[in-house]
């Protein structure tokens, strides 16, 4: 054949192969959707009568599901297919690309498994977390039987998101920084975008990601936010100017240690914004001042909102605050978040901070809530006259620190509640005195402490100690009279009821209870507080003990069925729970710690001492229960109405006011 | 110099023994640009309880320089209010003695002040900080990619007429660096105030720039310009003054009660 009959050859069957492409549907779908679909379009057509099948067979049944798709699968990939991406999905992965298959079936058969999009803002989940994404416009969906969920977000964030990440996203830094994703042979801006995002993987020098609540605070106009996958995401671009990048190499050789970290990659050492905080420091600009709009007039920290005595400490200096004429309060938080917090506001005894501005110090600040040196910047701007630190460790390190500078426009204050006992726990009372006494009021709930510091660091020129007894609740006399009537009326059975309350936790003498409900098997201990953890961990999962929950409110509770109320803490400083019980009329044994006997005598309570052993104090414990059940009525009544008037004479409530006021002018 | 010098370029130094070398050389270097360029520069030191040695370097590699000062403050503020009050030149460059400039600061940043649309008064910045760290020689890469545990890294500085800037942030954070290039007039109008370790205060440029920003006085940056400065292994001055538990002085007066921040 000759040369010009070969060409018109070869361009005839070009054109033949472009027709056939062209007429037969099983040409064009071998070339455009790959081998599975053409096995599904063969028995389609077969079953139509399109394609013989062979001699002598059937048509497909139309009972054999198993191979064949079906409506399910169906739904499925039509919907897919309307929102597949075909051009974008190759320029994307080049692999497909280059493979030839057709990008649909290839997504259907394994990209859908490696989490490839089909498109920028579509988001396809499958398996467990499919199920789970029931709303907010996801679409549940089967294939081959197993659940996919689907989203089809905005067009334009996910495109533009792809687009400004595609620009200054570095493949080759990446795989260096991750020698993992280099060995795994994957691409590295697929990794970054379906793997490394989560895992909190930098995308290169060139870029600066938040993710997070914190993408959605925008600290600087630089910052560009972008919604990936259902999530906000916030990127910055960066770029040395080469006028800088010269300037700098040329300083070399006046010291070579400029260019100690590499002349080559000057230009991708990390990149910073001066005003952007929350990069450079881990502070949330945006989130302190949206948290704090005004100057307060006193602050007042503490680490949690829960249910404990130097919470409630905290919540009645809040009131005193209030009481003394301040108006603006704040309370930070210093440990913990809102969520952690809860419903906080249905703890009676936290109700008083609902009167202030509650911050929850590590949503506000963000990631460097546990930083002193913030804490002192931010009360350095904000000036408040009063600064009390209740049991806030960042606040007490804030004192140590930055107290000299602090204490030259605001009245500090540290309470310090007991000093442990024979080197058990680590209070703060023990470690922080002696660094705040320079700066700070020492104060303290009880005279025993009291005496203790003074007697320790008193000469420290400083401030000096207070004291100022907690506040009692007074309970109205009509229903404490009520109260004493029950108690008149009640009439002993044989097993003696005794209620324990307290923070549920060793230091509160739980092995002295459980020794103590051993030796008296007929007797019946209720557990009333909060407890981390079970009570088997502590041992008293006793048949005699019984867990009755937390109280919310410890003043309406009734214990008239109680023969008494049991206090085995090891250490205190003036337990709050004491004071409350007290106005129950019920007669009260208590270990002998703190500065109870500040507060009560022998005509009021029965008190024990600490023995070597808990189960020697538990001896102790029981003749005292002995000596209360073995009273008369009369006193009994005497016995209670004692402990009421002598709480009420150094902690009610107009005590107290008047106390704070003193605390509050005093020089 | 006969006639008012454009610029008083003022270097001050401590106890930077050898590290005062490299600064002076690079500082040379700032003076012979901006010299080429037209401005008529005034160099000078300040020595500011200098040790032996830096004061020896100072004298064999400073010959260049237009005058000497010793001074006794022990403070950084006064010692850079000593050297507003001998400089000639219209406008103020300060420079730190263990550091280093690109080249070009001092050239661009007189451009930028005595350009037809500069504010009348305005603080003028460096566009970036480059942090060096010599201990970086121990992560050196050779490739483009930095070693992930090199701690040399950029700084990029802002405008105080930029869009969404907040004053407040400097009740956090300085957000400026020290070195800054100003016009005579504006340092005797605002001085830098002395440290009182007694109370608790100091930081002195960072107190200086929160108060000239509550003057209402803009902060510039000057593009493509850039101050190279030394990370010392035993921790920066910003450090040192967390240490000894320093807050800067707020601008007086106090800013009022509502947004505090503003």
């Amino acid at each position: 054949m000759g040369m010009v009959a070969k060409k018109i050859a070869l361009q005839l069957a070009r054109r033949l192969k472009a027709h056939l492409v062209k007429v037969h549907p099983l040409v064009r779908l071998t070339r455009q959707h790959g081998k599975e679909e053409l096995r599904e379009h063969s028995s389609s057509a077969k079953s139509k009568g399109l394609i013989p099948s062979k001699a002598g067979s059937a048509a497909p049944k139309a009972n054999q599901q198993s191979s064949r798709p079906n409506a399910d699968d169906h739904e499925f990939r039509s919907f897919i297919s309307a929102q597949f991406n075909v051009d974008w999905y190759l320029r994307t992965y080049s692999d497909v690309e280059a493979s030839g298959i057709d990008p649909i079936a290839h997504w259907l058969k394994a990209g859908m498994a490696e989490g490839r999009l089909i498109a920028p803002n579509v988001i396809v989940r499958s398996g467990a977390i499919a199920n789970e994404q029931a709303d907010g416009g996801w679409r549940i969906f089967k294939w081959r039987g197993k659940s996919v969920s689907v989203l089809v977000t905005d067009p334009t964030d996910a495109e533009e998101f792809l687009t400004f990440v595609s620009a200054h996203f570095d493949r080759g830094w990446y795989l260096k920084a991750y020698p993992d994703v280099e060995a795994a042979k994957v691409d590295p801006l697929f990794h970054w975008l379906f793997y490394g995002i989560q895992e909190g993987r930098l995308p290169g020098p060139d870029l600066v990601v938040r993710t997070g609540s914190y993408a959605t605070r925008r600290t600087t106009q630089a910052w560009k936010c972008f919604t990936w996958r259902g999530e906000p995401i916030a990127l910055k671009a960066v770029r040395i100017p080469d006028a800088v990048l010269q300037q700098v190499r040329t300083q070399a050789r006046h010291d070579p240690a400029v260019l100690a970290a590499g002349a080559q990659a000057l230009p991708k050492l990390p990149h910073f914004g001066a005003d952007d905080l929350l990069s450079r420091d881990g502070v949330d600009l945006l989130g302190i001042f949206s948290a704090l709009p005004e100057r307060p007039e006193a602050v007042v920290m503490i680490p949690r909102l829960t249910i404990g005595g130097a919470e409630q400490y905290a919540a009645d200096m809040v009131e005193a605050f209030l009481g003394a004429g301040l108006k603006s309060i704040v309370v930070l938080v210093t440990e913990q978040t809102a969520e952690g917090a809860g419903d906080w506001t249905r703890h009676a005894i936290l109700a008083p901070f609902a009167r202030a501005r509650v911050v929850f110090w590590p949503d506000a600040c963000g990631p460097s809530y546990y930083s002193p040196t913030v804490l002192a910047r931010l009360l350095n701007a904000l000036r408040p006259a009063h600064v009390l630190v209740v049991n806030s460790r960042v606040g007490l390190d804030m004192v140590v620190s930055f107290g000299r500078g602090l204490s030259q426009f605001a009245r500090l204050y540290c309470a310090y509640f007991s000093l442990g006992v024979d080197g058990l726990g680590a209070p703060y009372g023990v470690r922080y005195p002696r660094k705040t006494a320079p700066f700070a009021i020492s104060l303290t709930d009880n005279d025993v402490m009291a005496d203790a510091l003074r007697r320790r660091y008193g000469a420290v020129p400083g401030p000096g100690v207070h004291v100022l007894p907690p506040r009692a609740k007074k309970l109205a006399d009509d229903v404490f009279s009520e109260r004493i009537s029950a108690r008149r009326a009640r009439v002993a059975s044989g097993s003696r009821h005794w209620a324990w309350v307290s923070r549920i936790e060793e230091f509160k003498g739980t092995e002295i209870l459980k020794a103590l409900a051993c030796l008296r098997p007929d007797d019946e201990f209720h557990l009333f507080g909060p407890l981390e953890g079970k009570l088997d961990a502590l041992g008293l999962d006793i048949d005699n003990i019984t867990y009755r929950g937390v109280i919310d409110d410890l003043s309406s509770a009734d214990f008239s069925a109680h023969d008494g109320f049991i206090f085995t803490s090891l250490f205190e400083g003036m337990p709050n729970v004491v004071l409350e019980m007290s106005q129950h009329a019920v007669p009260m044994v208590l270990a002998d710690v703190g500065g109870l006997r500040g507060t009560f005598d022998e005509a009021a309570t029965v008190f024990v001492k600490h023995c070597a052993t808990p189960e020697k104090t538990a001896v102790e414990f029981s003749a005292a229960l002995d000596r209360v059940a073995g009273l008369t009525n009369a006193e009994l009544i005497a016995m209670v109405t004692a402990a009421r008037r002598q709480v009420l004479a150094r902690h009610s409530p107009e005590a107290h006011l008047l106390g704070a006021s003193n605390l509050l002018g005093a020089e | 110099m006969s006639s008012q010098p454009n610029v008083t370029v003022t270097v001050i130094f401590h106890k930077e023994g050898p590290f005062a070398l490299p600064a002076l050389d690079s500082m040379k270097e700032l003076v012979d640009v901006a010299r080429a360029d037209g401005l008529a520069i005034e160099a000078r030191a300040v020595l500011d309880r200098a040790d032996d040695l830096t004061r020896h370097l100072v004298a064999a590699r400073g010959s260049w320089l237009d005058a000497v000062e010793e001074v006794t403050y022990g403070d950084l503020g006064l010692s850079r209010n000593a050297g507003a009050q001998a400089a000639s030149g219209e406008f103020l460059a300060f420079l730190d003695g263990d550091d280093l400039w690109g080249s070009d600061w001092l050239r661009l940043a007189y451009k930028a002040a005595t350009s037809p649309s500069a504010p009348a008064e305005a603080v003028w910045h460096p566009d970036y900080l480059f942090y060096f760290s010599e201990g970086d020689f121990d992560r050196h890469s050779i490739g483009t990619a930095p070693h992930p545990d090199a701690r040399s890294f950029y700084m990029q500085q802002v405008s105080s007429m930029s869009d969404g800037f907040e004053r407040g942030t400097l009740m956090l954070n300085n957000i400026w660096s020290a070195n800054v290039f100003a016009a005579r007039a504006l340092h005797m109008k605002h001085p830098y105030e002395a440290v009182d370790r007694t109370k608790g205060f100091g930081i002195e440029d960072w107190s200086w720039h929160m108060g000239t920003v509550w003057s209402e006085v803009p902060h510039m940056i000057v593009p493509d310009t850039v101050h190279i400065i030394r990370v010392k292994e035993g921790g920066s001055l910003g450090q040192q003054n967390t240490s000894e538990g320093l807050l800067p002085t707020l601008p007086r007066p106090v800013p009022p009660t509502e947004t505090w921040w503003r």
